[in-house]
């Protein structure tokens, strides 16, 4: 039953993705885009991930989405102007991750003891949330404060490179 | 319930570099906007005032000798972590210094840009005391948003925008790399602190993994098949940022890449020391030769860096203390010569508004005092005697040989030899060219403190390394446990400072 | 954990988002079906051209945006991701207030470092539309 799951979210994730790059329309790509995300959060909560599924939904479907879109309403992209000579490039990184999975596939079991660490007996009683806020708020503090200062520069840097000018008050 | 945090002044005490000039910063862009008719070379002052101030903390920890980790060993403060917070910061005055003028070619935002200067300064302090895979990540990309956007700071100019949205994109390639890797990792041993790591069995995944992080890393420091960004983003970004990029995020970068070689993965050291050696010869060999074709100062020295960097990485490939202690002291002969080399770069171009190597043509009668130090910066990076480039070559030189590595030796040799070359076409341009236009160049206050520090650096260490050479083995004492000779270079006794 | 199991804890875990998206595509069906079952159709070359204010059609209806709008999306997006880290922490507050007020103190570190860069924004004029 989970694996049927998985895989009806992943069969979806695959072609989706495949439309995102092949459609011609680039707004039909992104709704394609669109599709993706929400199947992804659908992979997430069947890997008991809730809290993660929340975030792609919020994050990727409801803000970066918008984004997207903005960024091919801006560029007023017309469907002759894409790409499509990149099947070389293409071809060499999806052989390469192909190979890869296959290695990780063929090879897992061989050398390694049994799935480790991460299956955190409290993550089971605790919400996800609350597993996640746990640990994101004690022992990975650091790279949580980090994140802030990350989202000011973002901030900073988004209005210097997309802000016209500055209303002539500058000295 | 399983929430558990505990926490210290003492432990904060470790942080107080960091904490000190995130509240600075803050002080900085809040009198940015709270002041707008303020000239913003004060604000490059105030910034420069809580970088000394820094630096001033960071040099106290050093001498004292205050150690210790924090956040479950994810930050780690030792003598290495500081040694590079003092580089980043070093190099981070100077950088700001010799902005101060360039500057004003910028229409908007001239503030922000100290801000942002210091930001990545700040990122690259954390990036030095990373100690697990998810700091890495986080902090890297911290120190790496500050430069997307000074990159394209030159919003008008088609070039400066081509190496923005260059970088962005092959720096967010990489950002996907390095996740793609650390879940790699992770997956497979299921820790993150590179100290946990050390009984990592070589599965499939973890070498995978570890590759795509070497990587990520190699993209920041410009090794060789991870380069293809450097010239155009060294050409197009305004001539500050090009200085700053050239050499302080490879000084963190190296910080990581000496924790993740020598502690996490210190069991594999006969299988990275091949791929070093691979990335050594091929970063020297293809950066040398490019270089002499290059037309552009700004490409020559983005040429010149890769090879640089070739160089350091003959340290790694060393894979004994001696050879980071060699790294570590090649890193900073490499942060006078080559931001001093930088400096003379925006001098000229502030005087003459161009870049191209032909344009320095007779420097020399123009500006004696600018080409003699053109001259001593570049036989500095091209390692003559009696530069501190020299001292730090023959540091990594003997590092290699005391390890066998005599294939990469002789190809290190001839790469000196091919580097002399274009290093002397510049000062050929310079000494014995006619040049177009005899009359002299006006050089700025703060642009020539930058180069008289650079000139002083790259003298003193040339003359007197003896100091910097303790104070970089005492830096590494971490590594001391590692197989080779500890020992400093063979004529100098190994002096080891008893602070730490 | 059985197949079966699964599938009924996902159903009662799940069911009301389930119900939404049901809703959702249903009203979008719904509506349209509707629509094209009850309106009378009579067909003519004139009802079937297009119509806008009496002439012609005359370019294409994408139209570039201007940069603005996307300002206010980057901005959207970073003010999004500063709130998906207060969810778990608004989850766990309970349990991190009884061990010590450190809690409090690093959410407001993390709000102060935001509250810069929002007055940042808000003096040079990136929230105004002009």
């Amino acid at each position: 039953m989970e694996q049927l799951f998985f895989f009806y979210f992943a069969a979806v994730i695959a072609v989706a993705s495949v439309l995102v790059v092949a459609l011609r329309n680039p707004i039909y790509s992104a709704l394609s885009l669109l599709i993706m995300f929400f199947h992804v959060a659908g992979l997430y909560v069947s890997l008991r991930a809730e809290f993660l599924a929340a975030v792609q939904v919020i994050v990727y479907a409801g803000a970066i989405l918008v984004l997207y879109l903005f960024v091919v309403m801006l560029l007023n992209l017309k469907q002759d102007d894409r790409y499509h000579r990149q099947w070389p490039v293409a071809g060499v990184v999806g052989l390469t991750l192909a190979v890869e999975a296959v290695m990780l596939t063929l090879l897992k079991g061989r050398a390694i003891p049994p799935a480790p660490a991460n299956t955190n007996e409290t993550v089971e009683g605790l919400g996800n949330t609350e597993a996640l806020g746990d640990a994101l708020y004690s022992t990975y503090l650091f790279p949580f404060e980090v994140a802030s200062l990350i989202l000011l520069v973002a901030m900073i840097g988004a209005i210097i490179l997309a802000k016209k000018d500055i209303g002539g008050s500058e000295a | 319930m399983t929430f558990s945090l505990t926490m210290s002044p003492s432990d904060l005490l470790l942080l107080l570099p960091e904490i000190l000039l995130t509240c600075w910063l803050c002080v900085v862009l809040i009198v940015d906007f709270s002041f707008p008719r303020l000239p913003k070379e004060q604000l490059a002052y105030l910034s420069i005032a809580g970088l000394v101030g820094t630096l001033g903390c960071l040099a106290w920890f050093d001498i004292s000798g205050i150690s210790g980790t924090l956040f479950a060993n994810m930050f780690v403060v030792d003598r290495m972590a500081l040694f590079f917070k003092m580089f980043v910061v070093g190099a981070t005055i100077l950088v700001i210094l010799a902005s101060m003028e360039f500057v004003h070619r910028f229409k908007f935002f001239r503030g922000e840009y100290y801000f942002l200067v210091v930001m990545s300064a700040l990122g690259m302090m954390f990036m030095a005391s990373a100690n697990d895979l998810l700091s890495v990540f986080v902090t890297l990309e911290f120190s790496t948003f500050g430069f997307y956007v000074l990159v394209s700071y030159l919003r008008e100019d088609v070039a400066s925008n081509e190496a923005g949205l260059k970088f962005f994109i092959l720096g967010v390639f990489a950002a996907g790399l390095l996740a793609y890797g650390i879940s790699l990792v992770y997956g497979e041993t299921g820790k993150l602190v590179f100290s946990d790591m050390k009984s990592a069995q070589a599965t499939p995944g973890l070498i995978i993994g570890f590759l795509l992080i070497f990587g990520a890393l190699g993209f920041k420091i410009g090794a060789v098949p991870f380069h293809s960004w450097i010239p155009d983003t060294y050409h197009g970004s305004p001539t500050p940022v090009t200085a700053f990029l050239s050499i302080a995020p490879k000084g963190a970068a190296f910080a990581i890449l000496l924790r993740m070689f020598f502690v996490a993965l210190a069991t594999f050291k006969p299988t990275w020391v091949l791929l070093l050696v691979a990335a050594s010869i091929l970063s020297m060999t293809y950066g040398n030769i490019v270089a002499i074709a290059q037309k552009n100062i700004k490409r020559l020295l983005a040429y010149s860096g890769i090879a640089q960097v070739g160089n350091v990485l003959i340290g790694l490939a060393a894979g004994t203390k001696m050879g980071n202690d060699a790294i570590l002291f090649y890193l900073l002969t490499y942060l006078f010569a080559n931001l001093g080399a930088f400096a003379i770069v925006i001098a000229v171009s502030q005087a003459i508004g161009s870049e191209e190597i032909d344009d320095y043509s007779g420097l020399g009668r123009r500006s004696p005092f600018l080409a003699f130090s053109m001259l001593i910066f570049l036989l500095s990076l091209a390692g003559v005697p009696p530069l501190a480039g020299f001292i730090g070559k023959l540091y990594i030189f003997v590092a290699a040989i005391k390890e066998g590595l005599y294939t990469l030796i002789t190809v290190g040799l001839i790469n000196i030899v091919i580097s002399m070359y274009y290093y002397l076409i510049v000062v050929k341009k310079m000494y014995i060219t006619e040049p177009h236009d005899p009359s002299p160049l006006a050089v700025s206050g703060p642009m020539k403190a930058v180069v008289y520090i650079g000139l002083a650096g790259t003298l003193i260490i040339g003359v007197y390394p003896q100091p910097v050479i303790d104070w970089v083995v005492a830096a590494t004492m971490m590594f001391s446990d590692l197989a080779g000779p500890a020992a400093a270079l063979p004529t100098v006794p190994p002096v080891v400072s008893s602070g730490g | 954990m059985s197949g079966i199991e699964l599938l009924l804890e996902y159903l009662t875990k799940y069911f009301p988002i389930l119900l939404f998206i049901f809703v959702a595509l249903a009203f979008g069906v719904v509506t349209l079906l509707i629509s094209y079952l009850v309106q009378p159709k009579y067909p003519e070359p004139e009802k079937l051209s297009a119509y806008e204010c009496g002439s012609e059609p005359f370019s294409d209806a994408r139209m570039p945006f201007p940069v603005r709008y996307y300002i206010f999306a980057m901005l959207f997006v970073i003010f999004d991701i500063e709130v998906i880290f207060l969810y778990p922490w608004a989850v766990v507050f309970n349990d991190i207030n009884k061990v010590s007020i450190i809690g409090l103190v690093e959410m407001l570190v993390f709000i102060a470092l935001f509250l810069v860069a929002y007055v940042y924004a808000w003096r040079k004029g990136a929230l105004e539309w002009d």
